[in-house]
């Protein structure tokens, strides 16, 4: 309807919303106060929504591609099944909000405020999340894949993803550089070149994830659960494993050089060709594990249990 | 634990049969020790009741790891996909805090709260501020009508309650089956039947039966807010239970930690069963707590003579470098073995003080004085007092028991299991027993006396007695 930037006030477009017009293309709506309001399948592609107040507004399937929402409050707001192509959130407020399958793609989220959002099945392929607060939000079945020369891998260098549901879910090739994921639940979670760099992922769920060619470089993964996982060829050099559970993990050929395993459980672990080089497996539970071609040069292994290791003859 | 413990501090000195006789031994010696702490039959000492954790222990010993972890099959995950799928997440969390804390005031300093917790901390302090299922259901409702978007909060509560349920009625089943597994192990008093109390260690009991009267104090000092009812309710509860929860007081280096007040005036009395079980609940967490401090002071003393083991292994070494080796090991082998003896000596002793905790106060001066200021507290007319001072006048039945009042009526309690086997349990004479010695309190605050008798484990009092006052 309206081309360009058109300054309008909140009570205009509530008003005109009412009487049936939802296309509001473009307008400028900085600041403007819409908390609680019901604006339910309304346009506002590229409108410019910088530091508006949409506290618990509903905007279920509204599109908002392109929309500028930069510091936008938009704290338990419904935006279930919206569109937001390319939006800009950076550093907007979404806490606690529903964006239940809506689309994200290529939106920029960094910085932004997701602690406890419902992302389920949300589309967030090309996104940028780095440094954005998704502490104890919900990312199942949420599509962050990345697909060559389509979708760039998601970005979520140095996020908050503490206690967050990301089950199921493919984040392979993913920036998880110092993202801090304590006690995430990541069961069967794809990881395929994932980059965990520095990343926390203390008490972190990572049962039967698929984590070949990761890299967990100096990665804090104490008291973690891998069981199950595959990690093989991973780069872990000076990861920290104390205490972790990697009963039935395979991590065969993985860089392990000064990895801190002690107390670590690797009950039938498929260490193959893993190099343990100056690896610390003091009171680690190795038994049964395969050890064959493992390089354990300078490794440590006092009161380890070695009862049943598969090791090479010589 | 013990185990590896010995092994990894003996490791430097390859001393693995002493330390595996060690272990043997240690294992006979605590077994004692334990058997004679739940056997004494401690008097009143209500502890601090706290609700449920649904956190469980810190795994890592000295790290800095602070997180913890729910017990149950799925973590908190599954409850809180239920909620954000469900429910408006914000909204939810709202409604916890209000329902927690105070109304949230959409101000910038709730917000800042609201955002320093995540929905799942929420939730574990939801389930740590109302220990019942009832309580939990009264409060969110009640909240949830007092916020805006009311029917959404509502469905919120709704929500709420039933993933809760679980978490609830799974810590009532666990409780439950541990406390009858106790009752199986007190056929091991035998083993403690022959220690003897030495008078020297008197000064020792002492300390034991008074560090629950001092717990008590800091409690109620710390909770100005919990009403004397909901006070009372808890003593009620403890006792009910006391046998079988066996709360062996230790010597207690860390007292036990003092709760957050959780009362709630709007809830009905003591003495509708409703109420009662629930108070099973809470006490069932007492017990666990207790068992964790015990835990972690047995935990403490077993690494303190462990230590001490190697300490003197170090000693002997240096002392016997000039034999031969086999000499040495056979010397540290007895060296140990003697240590280890002398220290069960010394716990049998304990035990053996413990076995005979009648006698708080030295018999003959004082006690006369400590029963008419008992009496005179009693008077008072406060259903603890009272109690306390029954127990006190009726020893020689060896009687346990809990009063608490309502409205004009006085309870007493008689846990049964308590009687002297010697003494008959007919309901007449204990009921007209009790009723006389209230009578010589000449109570003002209560009307009627109502005496019941209680068998262990039931809810619900065998017989009944009714007085008028």
């Amino acid at each position: 309807m309206t081309l360009g930037q058109t300054p309008m006030d909140a009570r205009e477009v509530l008003e005109r919303y009412i009487s049936g017009d939802v296309d509001f293309k473009s307008v400028t709506l900085c600041n403007a106060k819409l908390s609680g309001a019901e604006l339910i399948g309304i346009r506002l592609s590229g409108a410019n929504l910088q530091g508006a107040d949409l506290l618990f507004a509903y905007l279920t399937r509204s599109q908002l591609d392109g929309a500028d929402l930069r510091k936008s409050k938009l704290g338990g707001a419904n935006l279930k099944q919206a569109n937001l192509q390319n939006t800009h959130l950076r550093d907007a407020d979404l806490h606690g909000a529903i964006l239940q399958r809506a689309d994200l793609r290529g939106a920029d989220l960094s910085l932004a405020t997701l602690i406890d959002a419902n992302l389920m099945g949300a589309d967030l392929r090309s996104c940028n999340l780095s440094g954005a607060d998704l502490r104890g939000a919900s990312l199942r079945g949420a599509n962050l894949r990345y697909e060559r020369r389509i979708y760039n891998p998601v970005n979520l260098r140095g996020a908050n993803l503490s206690y967050c549901d990301l089950r199921d879910i493919d984040l392979s090739y993913a920036d998880l550089t110092r993202a801090n994921l304590t006690g995430a639940n990541l069961t069967q979670t794809h990881l395929r070149g994932t980059i965990f760099t520095q990343a926390k992922l203390k008490w972190a769920s990572l049962r039967r994830a698929t984590m070949i060619d990761a890299d967990l470089t100096e990665a804090d993964v104490r008291g973690a659960d891998l069981s199950d996982a595959i990690i093989a060829s991973a780069r872990m050099r000076d990861v920290r494993l104390q205490k972790a559970t990697l009963y039935m993990t395979n991590l065969a050929r993985s860089n392990m050089t000064r990895a801190d395993l002690r107390g670590a459980n690797l009950r039938e672990a498929n260490l193959l060709e893993t190099n343990l080089t100056k690896a610390d497996l003091t009171d680690a539970d190795l038994t049964n594990a395969n050890l064959f071609d493992a390089d354990l040069t300078l490794t440590r292994t006092k009161g380890a249990n070695f009862t049943g290791v598969k090791i090479n003859d010589d | 634990m013990t185990a590896r413990k010995l092994r990894s501090t003996n490791s430097a000195t390859c001393l693995d049969d002493i330390s595996s006789c060690a272990i043997s031994l240690w294992a006979s010696l605590w077994a004692s020790l334990w058997a004679s702490l739940r056997l004494c039959p401690l008097p009143v000492c209500p502890l601090p009741v706290r609700p449920v954790h649904l956190k469980s222990v810190n795994v890592f010993d000295s790290d800095e790891l602070t997180v913890t972890r729910i017990q149950g099959p799925d973590d908190l995950f599954d409850v809180r996909g239920q909620l954000l799928r469900k429910t408006n997440p914000l909204r939810s969390k709202i409604l916890i805090f209000s329902t927690i804390y105070r109304q949230f005031d959409f101000s910038d300093r709730d917000w800042m709260a609201l955002k320093a917790q995540e929905l799942d901390e929420l939730l574990r302090n939801l389930f740590e501020a109302c220990p019942t299922l009832d309580e939990l259901d009264s409060r969110l409702h009640r909240t949830a009508r007092n916020l805006d978007g009311v029917d959404e909060n509502l469905n919120a509560a709704d929500l709420l309650v039933r993933c809760l349920t679980r978490f609830y009625v799974e810590a009532v089943g666990d409780r439950s089956q541990e406390s009858s597994q106790e009752s199986s192990q007190e056929s091991s008093q035998n083993l403690v039947a022959e220690f003897e109390s030495s008078p020297e260690e008197v000064g020792f009991g002492h300390h034991i039966t008074d560090s629950p009267a001092l717990q008590m104090d800091s409690q109620r000092g710390s909770e100005p807010g919990v009403e004397d009812d909901e006070s009372e309710n808890s003593l009620f509860f403890d006792m009910t239970f006391n046998r079988a929860a066996n709360q062996p007081v230790l010597p207690a280096e860390e007292p036990a930690p003092v709760l957050p007040a959780v009362a709630n005036p709007a809830n009905s009395p003591a003495t509708s069963s409703p109420r009662l079980s629930d108070r099973l609940l809470q006490h069932l967490a007492t017990t666990d707590e207790v068992q964790d401090l015990i835990r972690r002071s047995s935990k403490d003393l077993t690494e303190a003579i462990a230590q001490s083991i190697t300490d003197l292994e170090m000693n002997l070494e240096a002392t016997c470098a000039h034999i031969s080796p086999e000499e040495q090991l056979r010397i540290k082998h007895e060296a140990v073995s003697s240590l280890l003896n002398d220290v069960r000596l010394n716990l049998n002793r304990i035990g053996g003080v413990l076995e005979h905790p009648v006698l708080p106060s030295p018999p003959s001066q004082s006690t006369a004085p400590a029963n008419t200021e008992l009496q005179h507290q009693a008077s008072q007319g406060t259903p603890r007092a009272i109690a306390r001072w029954l127990i006190q006048r009726h020893r020689a039945l060896g009687i346990n028991l809990l009063a608490t009042q309502k409205g004009r009526c006085l309870h007493v309690v008689l846990d049964l299991a308590s009687l002297n086997p010697s003494t008959d349990h007919d309901p007449h004479r204990l009921g007209t027993q009790m009723y006389e010695s209230i009578l010589e309190l000449k109570l003002s605050s209560a009307d009627r006396l109502k005496v019941h008798g209680r068998e262990p484990g039931q809810k619900r009092p065998s017989w009944t007695r009714s007085f008028l006052l």
